[in-house]
């Protein structure tokens, strides 16, 4: 049985101007140990699929359909004061930015061992010690010092490793990183992979890997799913995807990556237009607009994601599927290496 | 839906070539245009009420209403029967002294709004001016007249104003006892512009720098503008809109005060005929007998109540829609 | 942080010097004559000049302004023109009663307004938060005599008379004699500005806590599964605090000159009705006594406040250590 199951979750949010309209309908599994990379822009509802199948969203306004079943049990019904005894052992997020994800003015040891007094039984010193065992594990210096002060002391990368140590601290089965690396230097952004990656394995832990960056999922993860508008349009495993993608938005994104062995002066590949409008999305594929390969079909009919006849696992929602024919991408795939 | 995959490998390209061309003229729709929010009943509210005032008090001196002692009722409510005193002639009855308390009502307003309206104006030429050189010229200006309005300040408000109405408003009494106090409108309204103005200095100068870093000024100063017309030209109008807003509920807040006074007995009318709420207030909540007829006392109360929950509830109005618009330049 | 205190203080002392010349420059500009005032029907010519002169009052006013303010550096405020006394008696009767006033005013008010505020900001956008909203704006708007008036009557309490005038007389009870009726003598003055100052503090903890509830770190103590209750009071209170501070320091200087009309009303005695009786009977030397004694106050809450931004805030703490 998989750890997390996830059935045709919807979310809308009800607001001003209407209906946001920002997952449609995703389904996947993930098994205890095993990394997903989610990838998309910004409004593709990657981030708001994470934090719906956590029921970290404000209730107001919400509309969600669908099923969540994690370790067995069905998640999605949960109330609030329920989902709080998932959080911590069960599942735990980190965020994007971490100025911002750690209180200014509570000390780093409060902030770490809170979920620990929350959801176990134990004193504030064994509390103590074991905050300070995660700082030292996640490659913080002079970790008891680290417990006295506060998060402005710190430089960005050292404050996301403590965002890391905080969320791990109850031993959570299932982390969600939401572009853990985004407001990092590019310098350090490898360093933070690294340390979820062997957090990962020491743990058994599984993830989410939640970005826009393709570089920063491409040997790191076991599964790949590209999010478009609200809607899973590829999914299949990493090496799979790299090796023979089909959807053109995943070719886009590959081919929007500069890569050091193209000769200078190379004109950067962008996708024209822009993200879809999330309250009255276009019909059809939501990709046609900007689809280079896009016909009337596809302007028509909203494609249905389908098996790659090569690959059962290797889903994609698309009527003009690339790469059936052509050469596959493999040197994209190595030139961005792993580890 | 039931495409096979076939289907959708024969309609494939070939190639990589570009077919039906990228159309990015689609995806731009526009989000369903917002709603004009209203502005919602409360504010029509104080509006109308405002206007009935207003409107009230320039109706009543062109009827003649000017003293209330030109309505002496021939009954008076020493008995506490002040329900028994409305009539058709006394829509509201009559107060302890026997006038009418609805002329009273109008009378004690036409003196309160203008007090007000010229304390604000008052306040605003001498306090947003000096708060407009500040903030745009900072150095030893602002230096200068922040240390000053950070002194004033200092002076906790109402023993400010009591001090500034002694002096203002202060006269020989041959008795020697009593207020000694000659308050006229234009005097009371003195001291309280006076009050106001390093409030108003700190405000306006805030906004002045604010708005100072705008490249709209940077690009008059380009072009070669003069000081005198970049102040007037390009930061006064900008100003200007929040301290609309501002200036009316500085009026609200000017009543309140003036109502004060006149409760302490050194506001408007102190040693004179001259009427105010804050004076009709006092004189009804002095009495023994109040307790037998307090709306004689609660009459003016709610009035000022009112008017100044009408002034702060426009301003905070007018200043929710000017910030909104402010947030998607 | 020693440093930095000492160089508050020392801002303060112009401050204050500005403060106290400028009130007894306006004191010297009230028209009327104080010996008229002091001495009434005995007032002629000469005994008019002989009691200026007494008091030093006919000297030119910078030497004036020196003399009282070598006196007052020693606490000698001089005699009270009206009552013979020392100033500092008259001051040192009516203050204390004021400063628990107004001690009693705030913690009342931050009783009714930090859970209010908070639950507010909780709730942002809901209908109990609009309500609230509401009730504040009105509250705002009613002036304090008209609310303590309105409690009076409310309350339909039975009252002492004194020369025709409706007055309220409290009794009041020194604090360290019986601290319980002490309390409950300035119950309803204090109730009836608390209610003002209330509605003021949780406008501004609704703002600042709505505007914090929006932070990252919130939504992260929520995925750690910690208790709303938690967070609110234990994560988001602290930041969102600060104004509040502020406002309740500058608050305390503020409420001890204003409260001369609740003192009116209710019949107290308190440090603000002396300076106004004291204005009335043109006895400026107490007048200059209190009005410094209250600026001094205002002032010494307004530094310490700044001082407590380091005391909560690390940050600035931090700032402050190399500032």
């Amino acid at each position: 049985m998989a750890l997390l199951e996830v059935k045709d979750l919807v979310t809308h949010f009800k607001t001003d101007r209407g209906i946001v309209q920002a997952v449609n309908g995703v389904t996947f599994n993930l098994e205890r140990g095993k990394t997903l990379g989610v990838v998309g822009e910004s409004g593709s509802g990657k981030s708001v699929l994470s934090r719906s199948i956590m029921n970290l969203l404000p209730r107001r306004g919400l509309i969600r359909h669908g099923e969540v079943v994690f370790d067995g049990k069905v998640t999605s019904t949960l109330n609030a004061k329920e989902s709080r005894k998932l959080y911590g052992p069960g599942m735990a997020m980190i965020f994007q930015d971490p100025m911002t994800s750690l209180n200014p003015v509570v000390k780093i040891g409060r902030q770490l061992t809170e979920g620990l007094t929350e959801h176990f039984d134990v004193d504030k010193k064994s509390a103590l010690l074991t905050a300070e065992e995660l700082l030292r594990s996640v490659g913080i210096p002079e970790p008891k010092r680290r417990l006295d002060e506060y998060p402005f002391q710190l430089s960005g990368g050292m404050r996301q490793r403590v965002v890391i140590a905080s969320a791990l601290a109850c031993g959570p089965e299932l982390l969600f990183a939401d572009e853990p690396t985004t407001a990092l230097d590019v310098t350090v952004q490898k360093t933070i992979l690294n340390l979820l990656a062997s957090q990962q394995r020491e743990r058994n832990m599984a993830m989410i890997l939640v970005t826009h960056d393709l570089g920063v999922v491409a040997g790191r993860t076991d599964d790949i799913m590209v999010m478009y508008a609200g809607l899973v349009v590829e999914k299949a495993s990493t090496a799979s995807l790299f090796a023979n993608m089909r959807h053109p938005y995943t070719e886009a994104l590959l081919r929007s990556i500069p890569k050091l062995s193209d000769p200078s002066h190379t004109r950067l590949d962008s996708i024209p237009g822009r993200p879809p409008n999330l309250i009255s999305p276009p019909v059809g594929c939501r990709f046609a607009p900007r689809c280079m390969y896009a016909d009337t079909k596809c302007h028509e009919e909203l494609p249905p994601l389908i098996a790659d006849p090569y690959d059962a696992t290797h889903l994609f929602r698309c009527w003009k599927p690339v790469n059936i024919t052509s050469r596959p991408l493999v040197d994209a795939a190595s030139s961005m290496g792993s580890n | 839906m039931t495409t096979t995959i076939d289907d959708a490998l024969s309609s494939a390209p070939t190639t990589l070539s570009s077919s039906a061309g990228a159309s990015s003229g689609d995806i731009v729709t526009l989000a369903p245009r917002k709603k004009r929010k209203p502005w919602g009943a409360a504010f029509w509210l104080s509006v109308v009420w405002l206007i009935g005032v207003i409107g009230s008090t320039i109706v009543a001196n062109f009827v003649g209403w000017k003293k209330e002692v030109d309505f002496l009722g021939a009954v008076t409510v020493s008995e506490g029967d002040w329900r028994g005193s409305i009539s058709l002639a006394h829509p509201l009855g009559l107060n302890f002294a026997g006038n009418d308390i609805l002329v009273n009502l109008v009378v004690g307003a036409k003196n309160s709004l203008i007090i007000a309206l010229f304390t604000v104006v008052f306040g605003f030429l001498v306090g947003g001016i000096a708060g407009m050189v500040a903030g745009y010229f900072k150095g030893r200006v602002d230096t200068v007249l922040s240390f000053i309005t950070n002194v004033l300040l200092s002076l906790p408000a109402l023993l400010f104003i009591l001090l500034l109405i002694a002096v203002i408003s202060g006269a020989e009494d041959e008795a020697g006892l009593a207020t000694g106090l000659q308050s006229s409108v234009m005097k009371v309204s003195l001291s309280l512009g006076i009050l106001s103005i390093p409030t108003i200095f700190r405000v306006v100068r805030a906004s002045t720098i604010q708005f100072s870093q705008r490249e709209f000024v940077t690009a008059a100063r380009a072009m070669g503008a003069k000081v005198p017309r970049i102040l007037a030209g390009e930061i006064l109008p900008n100003v200007a809109k929040p301290m609309m807003a501002f200036g009316l509920v500085a009026a609200g807040t000017v009543m309140v005060i003036e109502g004060g006074l006149s409760f302490l007995g050194v506001g408007v009318g102190a040693g004179t005929d001259v009427t105010a709420w804050g004076k009709q207030i006092q004189e009804a909540s002095q009495r023994k007998d109040l307790e037998s007829a307090p709306m004689v006392a609660f009459i003016p109360a709610l009035a000022l109540f009112f008017t100044v929950l009408a002034f702060n509830f426009i301003g905070d109005k007018v200043r929710e829609r000017l910030e909104v618009k402010q947030a998607a330049l | 942080m020693a440093k930095y205190f000492f160089r508050r203080l020392l801002v303060a002392i112009p401050t204050l010097l500005v403060v106290t010349l400028l009130t007894n420059a306006m004191l010297s500009l009230i028209p009327g004559d104080p010996s008229k005032v002091a001495l009434g029907t005995a007032w002629t010519e000469e005994t008019g000049k002989q009691y200026l002169s007494d008091l030093g009052l006919d000297r030119p006013f910078p030497v004036r302004y020196f003399n009282w303010l070598s006196h007052a550096v020693r606490l000698d405020f001089g005699i009270s023109f009206y009552d013979k006394g020392p100033v500092l008696d008259r001051i040192t009767r009516a203050f204390p009663q004021s400063i628990q006033l107004v001690l009693m005013i705030l913690i009342m008010s931050l009783l009714i307004a930090v859970p209010v505020g908070v639950y507010s900001a909780y709730r942002a956008g809901s209908r109990v938060d609009r309500i609230i909203q509401s009730a504040c704006f009105a509250a705002l708007s009613v002036p304090g005599f008209v609310a303590g008036l309105l409690i009076i009557l409310l309350l339909g309490l039975k009252l002492k008379y004194g020369d025709d005038k409706y007055v309220f007389l409290v009794d009041y009870v020194p604090f360290f004699k019986n601290p319980f009726q002490s309390v409950r003598s300035l119950f309803l003055p204090a109730l009836s500005v608390a209610l003002g100052q209330a509605a003021g503090f949780v406008r501004i903890i609704r703002t600042d806590m709505a505007t914090t509830l929006q932070d990252d770190f919130v939504l992260m103590a929520k995925s750690k599964g910690m208790s709303d209750k938690y967070i609110l009071f234990r994560h988001a209170f602290r930041p969102s605090s600060f104004t509040l501070m502020t406002v309740t320091g500058i608050a305390i200087g503020q409420l001890l000159g204003g409260l001369v009309i609740v003192e009116q009303l209710f019949g107290l005695n308190g440090i603000g009705t002396e300076i106004f009786r004291s204005i009335l009977q043109r006895d400026y030397a107490t007048t200059l006594g209190a009005v410094t004694v209250v600026t001094v106050v205002f002032v010494l809450v307004a530094t310490v406040v700044d001082m407590l931004y380091g005391v909560i805030d690390p940050r600035v703490r931090q700032a402050r250590k190399f500032g």
